[in-house]
Order: C-alpha cells, then structure tokens, then sequence
C-alpha cells in the first residue's frame, strides 16, 4: 500500500512511499510521519522525513469511543454514570435570598462532580447556586468545598441542571455531604412522588445556621465516572454522543487553518506521554510572532486498505514565518465533542494523541504532520 | 505501547450460570471499516464514504447521517432503531455470532455464517449487548463489551466466528470479525457470553 499525503486536499499528492506496517494483527494505532518543506516552493527537505509509531491513544481516546459505542445520550445525560439518588416527601421548599435548602448525600464512588439535577417547581432556578459542603451532626457545616451555577432547564419536567463545578473537588465514597441551594430570586425544591425522604436542613441566615428538615428534596447528582473526560483546558466533562439519525461530532479533527483548539497541534515540552496526559505541556500558539507557528487547514488522506493494514491519514501543515527557528518537542491530536455540563450544545476540545518527538523547524519552512490511524487484520 | 489491543474471551455456562468452558485468545481483527467510521467522525461536514453494510449493498456514510459507532444494542429482534424507514433490530447490533470457520481479511463486510436469533436449530436467543467496566491505571485504559447467547435450540451449536456490528445511516455495518480459535460447541440448554475488551497502553 502506498502513502496518499497532501499538504492540502486540493494538492497532489507528494510522498508515495510504502508505509511501514508497525502494527500486528488486530491491533489499532497510529503512525506519525512528518518531513520539513519549503514553505514557498514547497519542496520537501532532504533526510527530513521521521516515522514512527505514535506513543499514544491516551485516555480520552478510550473514553470517547466508549461514550460513541455506549452512545451515552444528551437525553439521559447521568444514566450511566454512579448516582446517589435523593428522597423527597414536601412540595416546594422554599429558596429565596437568605432562605437556603439543603439534602444530605453520601456517595458510593469517589470522584469529582460532574452534574446535578434537582427537580423544582419554577421560580427563578437561572439564578441558583449549588454549594457543595461538608456536614457535621447531620448538617451542613464549613465553606464551600464546590460550587456550580444553575444553567438548563431539562426534558421538560421540572429538572434543572447545573454542571461545571468550579474547583473539582474530590468526593470520597461513604463520607456524607451537603448539597445546599441558594438563589438571587426565589423557587421551591420539589419532591419526588414514592421517592424516600432523605435528611436534610433549611437555614434562614444565608447557609450559616441550619435546622433540620428531614423532608427535603429531589436530586440527582453524579460522580465523575466513565463519561467524565478531561478537556484540553484541564475541566471535567460529560460528553456526549447523538444518535438516531442526528449529527456527531465526536472526534472531530478537522479544524480551519489558524485554529489551534483541535486538529494537529505541537508544542515545546518533550517530557514522555503518559495515559492521563490531557493536553500538551507547553502548546505553541497561532500566529507570525517569536515562538509562534501558522497553523494550516487540517486535511485528510482517504481510507485505503492492502491485505492486512487498513489506515486513513489526518494531515497539518505547521509553517514557521518568524524570524528564528522553532524546536517542536511534542505534538498531539485533539478533538472536539459535544459537552452536555455546558449551557447547550457546545464543544468541548480532548487530546486523544500526545507524542514526544524533536523537530526543529528553520524560519521559512514548513513541518508536514501525518498522524495515520491504522489497524491490522 | 501506543496502541490499542483487544481480547476476545468466550464463557460457556450452565443454566445456573456456573462457569463451564473459559478461553481467552488475542483478538486479531479490527476491520476496514473501523478505519471507515473513524475517518468519517474526524471529518464532521465533510468527510463521506460510500461502505458495504452487512448485505454487502453499498451505503453512503457522512456525519450528518450516521448513528455512528453505536455498538450498545438491544435483545434480539427487539427494534433497535427505525433509521430512514431502515428498521434494525437488536440481533444485527453489537456483539455477533458465526458458525462458519473464516480467514479473516481486512475487507470483511460480515460474518461467514450468523447464527440467528431465535429457538429454532442453529439459533441462539441474543441478549442485549452491554458496555461496561471503563478503568485507567497507568499505563493502561480498557472497557468490556459483553452480550449473553442462550441455546434453547434443542441442539448443540458450535461457535466459530465473532464479530461487532455498528450502525450507521440505517444500516448495519461490521467493524470487527475474529476467527475462534478453537469453536466453542454450547450444548443445548447451555449460555454462552462473549466478552470483547479494547485496551490501550502508553
């Protein structure tokens, strides 16, 4: 089988070499080759190719595949994911300005806080804040330990979402917290038909004192677990994945020239991968400045097969219009799914590929970087 | 390091779900068109691929129409999805099953010989196809796919083929096929569960 390179789609094709098989049977991977060229006449240097067997899947390639087949839904975002499930027996306990609510839980996993969901009766949920605290004689007790802000209103049944909490803090399984509501305007924490009460408070002084109120309220919160994946920004989140016949965009690689939040990207640090990396240490910026690399349009090779490798390739061109040269130590592949733990349907960026690898690339050259998905059969 | 390997373990269990028969072999055989489907993700709004579905009919591909990658399916004939008037039943989703004794090449569009649903000879009844079990410890990161085969068929059948279909723009397609090496007969009244296992390591 022979290479299907282009610096752009519209371009020829201008590598047709053999691919080394790197891969046995059964196995999936990917290969990264890369060669420097002339960045105006776009001539290929000299003993400039490099290719090897990427270092990587990294975590959030496992998990983005898992959520793909799983098809982990927009419509039941926390059904798979460890809950506690809150009881509930009194309709509409009030929060407003300095009345604050609060439910009792103790989590069966360890792990950050993904989601929440609470079920009201209307008012002004837009406005609310989750503090999450610790609780001491069956109350809640101390500072916030996480906080997350009120943004969906979901499925159309009283539920309301609130999702990126903002420090991450670490829950651990069998020690029982406090979800405590507040709001700048006012709405009442429903209950849940059947649902078994569970233990909570109420406070009249803005979470500072609490009372006992064992009739309170209906929630769901998750753990982080198996569709919580690190963003390339360092935050949690839930993806996930349309089906039925709707869009996906899950591992989409294919951004615009400039674009440095997904596709082929490089960066200065050379320290080793390692499954939990979730970006690049020290990425290196757009743009014609010191240090800065002009980022070309992500474009593809076509899937193709011999009698036991079948490969696609994603392909960048990163061209260096700055004065000095500009040593790349490390390169990755990210992608863009959808995050349901932000207001609507927006992206998110993953690392799913991160390499250590040196190149230095001369002022007025461009790298070429092919990353190949391959598998063996 | 830097790849995903995949296991393929096959239990073969009495009706009291004791464990009779375990064998675990290295899978051999992602197929084109895991390729295929990862080309097609990676290239939102762009990327289109014409690809043989289970039948071997040519389907085209894009992201705009793609349930893409779903492997999670329902029992049996329980309608799994109802795509562009394509209706797709659990039994053509997921974790799948052959009599027939492949050599299997990249280009594998299906099973050699599925065994059906149902209690007739030569049928298993298809549970749902389960995904579960997603854990990282460094170096390493894996999940479990899994799906119960019951015999009710009144005879003992041997398997000898595995495969993983997914489903794409209302139609089956097979992104996996490996040889089982050697078959694993199920006698009547016997379950059998096959358990595939992608893992990655750095």
């Amino acid at each position: 089988m022979k290479t299907e390179l282009k610096g752009q789609q519209n371009l020829k094709v201008v590598s047709p070499q053999k691919i080394p098989h790197f891969y046995k049977n059964g196995e999936v991977g990917a290969v990264l080759d890369m060669w420097l060229n002339d960045t105006k006449t776009g001539l290929i240097i000299p003993d400039s190719r490099l290719v090897k067997k990427s270092e990587s899947f990294l975590q959030q390639y496992l998990q983005i595949l898992y959520a793909q087949m799983k098809q982990l839904s927009q419509t039941n975002p926390l059904g798979d994911i460890p809950i506690s499930n809150g009881g509930a027996s009194v309709y509409g306990t009030g929060v407003s300005g300095a009345n604050w609510v609060a439910a009792m839980f103790t989590p069966t996993v360890s792990g950050g806080i993904t989601a929440l969901l609470v079920n009201t009766g209307g008012g002004d949920i837009y406005g609310a804040t989750a503090h999450i605290r610790a609780t001491s004689g069956g109350l809640p007790t101390g500072a916030d330990l996480d906080t997350a802000t009120c943004f969906i209103h979901y499925g159309g049944w009283g539920y309301y979402l609130f999702g990126a909490f903002t420090t991450g803090y670490v829950l651990q399984a069998g020690v029982t917290y406090a979800i405590c509501l507040s709001t700048t305007g006012s709405f009442g924490w429903n209950y849940v038909n059947n649902a078994t009460p569970g233990a909570g408070a109420t406070s009249t002084d803005g979470g500072s004192t609490w009372t006992s109120n064992n009739t309170l309220s209906a929630y769901q919160i998750a753990i982080s677990g198996e569709s919580a994946v690190m963003d390339t920004a360092g935050s949690s989140r839930c993806i996930y994945a349309l089906g039925g016949g709707g869009v996906s965009i899950a591992l989409d690689v294919l951004a615009g020239a400039a674009n440095t939040n997904f596709g082929i990207v490089a960066g200065t640090d050379g320290t080793a991968p390692v499954i939990s990396d979730h970006a690049l240490h020290a990425q290196i910026a757009e743009g014609s400045g010191a240090g800065q690399l002009n980022h070309g349009a992500v474009a593809f090779g076509n899937p193709a097969s011999d009698s036991s490798v079948s490969q696609f390739t994603i392909t960048r061109n990163l061209a260096n219009n700055t004065a000095n040269p500009i040593t790349v130590n490390e390169l990755g592949l990210y992608c863009r799914c959808y995050d349901y733990s932000t207001l609507g349907e927006v992206v998110a960026y993953f690392a799913i590929i991160r390499d250590a690898v040196t190149k230095t690339i001369p002022n007025g050259q461009t790298l070429t970087v092919n990353y190949r998905e391959q598998v063996s059969s | 390091m830097g790849k995903l390997v995949t296991t393929l373990v096959l239990e073969r269990r009495d009706k009291f779900n004791r464990v009779l028969q375990r064998q675990e072999q290295l899978s051999r055989s992602w197929v084109r068109h895991f390729i295929d489907f990862s080309y097609i993700a990676s290239g939102y709004g762009v990327n289109t691929l014409n690809v043989h579905d289970i039948t071997g009919t040519n389907r085209t591909l894009n992201a705009g129409v793609m349930s893409n990658f779903q492997v999670m399916s329902t029992p049996g004939q329980c309608l799994a999805f109802n795509v562009n008037g394509n209706r797709i039943v659990g039994e053509k989703v997921g974790i799948v099953v052959g009599s027939g004794v492949p050599t299997v090449t990249p280009t594998d569009d299906a099973l050699t010989t599925p065994i059906p649903h149902g209690m007739l000879s030569g049928q298993f009844l298809y549970g749902g196809t389960e995904i579960f079990g997603l854990t990282f410890a460094n170096p390493n990161g894996s999940f479990t796919i899994q799906r119960y085969f019951t015999n009710e068929s009144g005879n003992t059948i041997t398997v000898n083929e595995v495969a993983i279909y997914t489903v794409g723009n209302g139609s089956s397609f097979c992104v996996y096929h490996d040889a089982v090496s050697p078959g694993v007969a199920v006698p009547n009244t016997q379950i059998l569960v096959v358990q595939i296992i992608p893992a990655i390591s750095i």
